[in-house]
């Protein structure tokens, strides 16, 4: 256990009565202060379960596997004050907040106000989350919970709460500023705060030179990195490290899926076992009644295929873009052979040898260059593609179209040489969770053998358009409000393919 | 220890204050009319001395948890205790490097051939004072081989000039690099030795190295941690460090790298992956060995004669650094008009031997050979056969040591993964001259240009594979580290480097900023491969006071 959880009573530190009566019968019967002895012993024991907590994290962070993600501070005094209340940088919109500059009061570098929403700034430093607020320790007459009145938006560092706090039954003080004037001031504790110190670089992370954001998926990373280092690398860890990079769970343990579930925020996969939670925008691929087993991936969010047991014949990778670490020297950008069928084109007979293309996306001249080279290889092993392509039992000369197949699948062609030492690993990005994201698959290349190579395709789902085009001018869709009756609709959903090769480190 | 602290006037105030809080509030709400504000007896003798001894309890907690992360422990280097150190390292399986002292062999040469005994106490100093040699034992120069009878009895022979000499071998008296002279460096013995002339280093000393600083074992961490294994890159690394502890960096190039061309052989010229080179930088600066090797006569006319190398003789050699006639003492070297690599994948008994199948793709590994050949102004070839007269020539090679032991290591059937293929290889080198004028104030005297010059190659040779670039900042930096605040380097400063590349051909690189290698990745040529090298000889550093219109 790392942390005290925000339970009540959590132990004999939390039963005054019990504490009270430790001094002897004298303190608790007829000593005239006796509260104020009793209230003295809570809060002794009070800062004891502080420091026990403290140790419990201590000693949770001896271990990898179990070091803490953040300090647990169970109260922490803030102090609001009403003369920054909606008007401190906290309250500056921000970029990618669902506004219109301009329009409804809204000016660049203005706080903003919203109606039913009472902001201030709380800067402590590292503070991630807030379980519990109060203006007492024992007793309040105020008490906010999060996610009911109150969210802390940590990365603003802004306490944003439902209802004005000077407001209710909590007493603010007054004091008074450098001009005289009267500030309002409200006293209040912040109970089971979460506080990022650092934990997970200072203690593990720096050890691999991997430092992100302060998360479970960051501490399931440096796992992956860590076992892969120390046990070999595996196709566990390779696993693994992309799952905690996109902030999904794999299944760890064997079970069989009783029910999966949605909610508004997430799907919950549960085995008999463990409840597996995932993104809302995910999509379950196991059904009720479905074996998981430890590595397991049950949505669509990441996918493996490690091709060195062969390609397989439903594999749904959209093709290979290759880039000069695959194709050498020369070539201005990539090349992508689809994974589809295309017609083989004969271009004809050449010297002694046929020549014969299928379709290569890419810029023209590294398109051309790449046949050109082919060619060239081909020529000079005695061995060009149209002979290794020909389906005659007896050769006689170059093949001619009929002795060909009249299609072939650019990918499995390019892919079958390199199946022996290649990992194929598909990510949908729409469907991401807490994790770093992609910009953390660089590390995969921590856990590859060096012979290993890993090509990752993320998958960009655009959302769903709904267009329409208009009888006046069918070849030019109008998209939006305003357009014409439509005659026909289609549904604009397309994902963007991008493989690469995990870069350097 | 850094662990302990009992020192109340050490702790945060704010801190106490924070602790002293929550005990205040607690009895506010026990009884709202009690007074504990600040100064009361309540607040002053319970609630304040509660808050300082818990605060000190938190304290000492963050203390012990700081000494479980070198990180932590040592982000301020001054204080850090080193027993702390090393108890967080030993966890990585990490020891602390300890500093070797430089040896070699000093060649004492004398006006007579005469019994010459010294003590093991007999010290040679470098002409410069800068670092100092003792005998590694007693030792006595001896005029007839009937005399030698022990290691520490050395034959006196005869030596161009009328002269005489002996060896005898020495080791720094302060270890680290310091130490590494170079071939030909002069000393002065002390006590003096009777008829002597001369005592210079028979060749480059090697073997000197610090002590390991914290920045360089918190780079060696995730090596610790690592399986000694060929598994990932990391555990590959930390396989081949544990086994050869001078081994100074490495850079793994596989498959989908730009550089990997060993895996391109196919129809589509696309890297089917499988195969691994293995760079290494050995050590700081390439070593340059001095030996004597048979030249054969190619060109009468033209004076050209070959000196052929064979797989196993300097494995992996940069170059023949300098030719000159057998025993001469001239300085320089006949010119090299030629140097064509071969490749030799014979087998080895009991060695898994790599797919190389281009000769510019064997540069630098254990398996090149080399046919090299130069123009010998001095000797009279009228009455010489073309093809079949031999002489002998002194030659310097430099070359990365452990070359073919490293090949051989990594090759070996207890470590190769089935289906893979290691070719180890040399750093490409990118041999690099710097010229610095540095201006000096007078009152603060003279700084010592060898000191400069020193940390000047050091810095350079710890730049690591992957960096890209060598930096004039880096540079300017490294000598204020020596001069302070009590001089300026002028900009700009001269800095130029040589790229050799597989092939044989040179790429010079210049710039005023920095130098940024360029990539050949079809040669292997990357910021991954190549090493930049800087000998002491090849800095140059002119001192300069500031003048009083300066300032």
């Amino acid at each position: 256990m790392a942390n005290v959880a925000p339970v009540f009573p959590n132990g004999d530190l939390d039963r005054p009565q019990l504490l009270a009566a430790l001094p002897g019968s004298f303190w608790t019967e007829l000593f005239s202060d006796k509260d104020i002895t009793r209230a003295l012993l809570s809060g002794l024991a009070l800062t004891y379960q502080q420091a026990y907590s403290n140790f419990l994290e201590d000693f949770a962070t001896l271990s990898r596997k179990t070091v803490p993600v953040w300090h647990r501070q169970l109260w922490m005094p803030i102090v609001l004050r009403d003369s920054e209340m909606n008007r401190s940088d906290a309250s500056l919109p921000r970029y990618g907040d669902a506004i219109t500059y301009g329009q409804a009061g809204v000016y660049y570098g203005v706080p903003l106000t919203r109606e039913g929403l009472f902001v201030f700034p709380l800067e402590t430093a590292g503070l991630q989350r807030i379980t519990a607020i109060t203006d007492g320790i024992t007793s309040a007459k105020l008490a906010l919970v999060n996610g009911v009145d109150f969210v802390f938006d940590a990365e603003a560092k802004a306490l944003q709460l439902f209802a004005n706090p000077f407001e209710s039954e909590a007493v603010p003080d007054v004091r008074y500023d450098a001009e005289g004037l009267p500030v309002r001031e409200l006293k209040l504790w912040a109970y089971c705060t979460d506080i990022d110190d650092d934990r997970l670089w200072r203690n593990f992370g720096y050890v691999l030179g991997l430092r992100f954001k302060s998360s479970t998926s960051y501490r399931r990373m440096i796992n992956a990195v860590w076992d892969s280092h120390a046990a070999g690398a595996s196709y566990a860890a390779l696993k693994e490290l992309a799952a905690a990079a996109t902030g999904i769970p794999l299944v760890a343990r064997r079970g069989t899926v009783e029910l999966i579930a949605r909610d508004t925020r997430s799907w919950h996969v549960v085995t008999d076992d463990v409840v597996y939670t995932y993104p809302a925008t995910a999509t379950p691929t196991v059904s009720p009644g479905d074996q998981l087993v430890p590595g397991d991936c049950p949505v669509s969010t990441l996918h493996v295929d490690d091709l060195a047991g062969g390609i397989p014949d439903d594999i749904e990778f959209p093709g290979l873009l290759l880039d000069r670490g695959f194709l050498g020297d020369g070539y201005q950008s990539a090349l992508f052979f689809a994974n589809k069928q295309v017609p083989l084109e004969y271009v004809g007979i050449d010297g002694a040898s046929a020549d014969v293309r299928f379709e290569v996306s890419g810029l023209a001249a590294d398109v051309e260059l790449w046949w050109e080279r082919v060619r060239e290889r081909g020529i000079d092993a005695g061995r060009t593609l149209a002979d290794v392509l020909d389906t005659r039992q007896v050769r006689n000369g170059p093949p001619l179209p009929q002795h060909l197949p009249q299609q072939v699948n650019p990918f499995r062609i390019v892919a079958e040489l390199m199946a022996s030492n290649l990992v194929l690993v598909s990510l949908r990005a729409g469907e991401f969770g807490d994790g770093p994201g992609a910009t953390a698959l660089w590390t995969l290349r921590k856990v590859l053998p060096p012979h290993v190579a890993c090509v990752t395709l993320i998958r960009l789902d655009a959302r769903a358009e709904r267009a329409t085009l208009t009888d006046s001018a069918s070849d030019s869709p109008a998209f939006g409000a305003g357009a014409e009756v439509a005659d026909e609709s289609f549904s604009v959903e397309e994902f963007m393919p991008v493989a690469y090769v995990v870069p350097d480190i | 220890m850094t662990t302990q602290n009992i020192d109340l006037a050490t702790l945060d105030e704010a801190a106490v204050q924070a602790q002293s809080e929550i005990l205040a509030q607690l009895l506010r709400e026990a009884r709202p009319t009690l007074d504990v504000s600040p100064g009361t007896v309540i607040r002053q003798l319970v609630v304040n001395s509660s808050a300082l001894f818990t605060e000190l309890n938190e304290n000492n907690l963050a203390r012990l948890r700081s000494a479980n992360s070198l990180l932590t422990a040592t982000e301020t280097p001054d204080t850090a205790d080193a027993s702390v150190v090393d108890q967080i390292l030993s966890n990585h399986l990490v020891t602390r490097r300890a500093a070797k002292s430089s040896a070699g062999r000093v060649v004492i040469v004398l006006s007579q051939a005469i019994t010459t005994p010294m003590s093991s106490s007999q010290k040679f100093t470098s002409l410069d004072g800068t670092v100092s040699f003792t005998v590694t034992d007693s030792f006595i120069g001896v005029t007839s081989v009937e005399s030698v009878s022990s290691t520490g009895d050395r034959l006196i022979t005869s030596r161009p000039g009328g002269l005489f000499g002996f060896v005898v071998d020495v080791v720094a008296d302060v270890p680290g690099a310091a130490g590494d002279v170079r071939r030909g460096t002069r000393f002065v013995p002390a006590p003096r030795l009777a008829a002597f002339v001369d005592a210079y280093a028979e060749s480059d000393f090697t073997q000197g190295v610090g002590q390991e600083s914290t920045p360089e074992l918190l780079a060696r961490m995730e090596l610790g941690i690592a399986a000694k294994a060929v598994s990932d890159r990391v555990s590959t690394v930390s396989l081949l460090q544990q086994n050869f502890p001078a081994l100074q960096d490495v850079s793994l190039i596989g498959f989908g790298d730009s550089e990997m061309f060993r895996d391109r052989t196919n129809l589509f010229g696309e890297s089917t992956g499988g195969k691994v080179d293995v760079y290494v930088r050995t050590r700081g600066t390439p070593l340059v060995t001095h030996a004597v090797k048979s030249a054969v006569l190619v060109s009468k006319s033209l004076k050209l004669w070959r000196l052929n190398f064979t797989r196993d003789e300097f494995p992996g050699m940069y170059r023949v650094e300098s030719v000159l006639p057998k025993d001469s003492l001239a300085v320089g070297s006949f010119e090299v008009v030629s140097d064509t690599r071969s490749l030799d994948t014979s087998a080895i008994p009991g060695e898994f031997i790599p797919r190389i199948v281009s000769a510019a793709g064997g540069n630098y590994t254990r398996y090149q050979t080399a046919a090299v050949t130069f123009r010998d102004t001095l000797t009279d070839t009228t009455e010489l056969f073309e093809g079949l007269s031999r002489q002998d020539y002194d030659i310097a090679v430099s070359t990365m040591p452990d070359l073919a032991e490293l090949q051989t290591f990594v090759a070996s059937r207890d470590r190769r993964a089935p289906g893979t293929d290691y070719a180890v290889r040399a750093a490409i080198p990118c041999f690099v001259s710097c010229g610095l004028v540095v201006y000096y104030r007078r009152e603060y005297g003279v700084p010592d240009v060898e000191v400069i010059r020193d940390r000047v190659t050091d810095t350079v040779n710890a730049i690591k594979f992957s960096e890209p670039r060598l930096s004039v900042s880096l540079i300017v930096n490294t000598v204020h580290s020596v001069i302070g605040q009590n001089g300026y380097v002028d900009l700009p400063v001269d800095l130029r480097g040589a790229l050799l590349l597989p092939g044989g051909s040179t790429v010079a690189v210049a710039d005023t900023d920095a130098l940024v290698i360029p990539e050949y990745p079809e040669l292997g040529v990357s910021r991954r491969t190549v090493a930049f090298f800087l000998s002491r000889e090849q800095v140059s550093i002119d001192l300069r006071p500031v003048t009083q219109w300066q300032t």
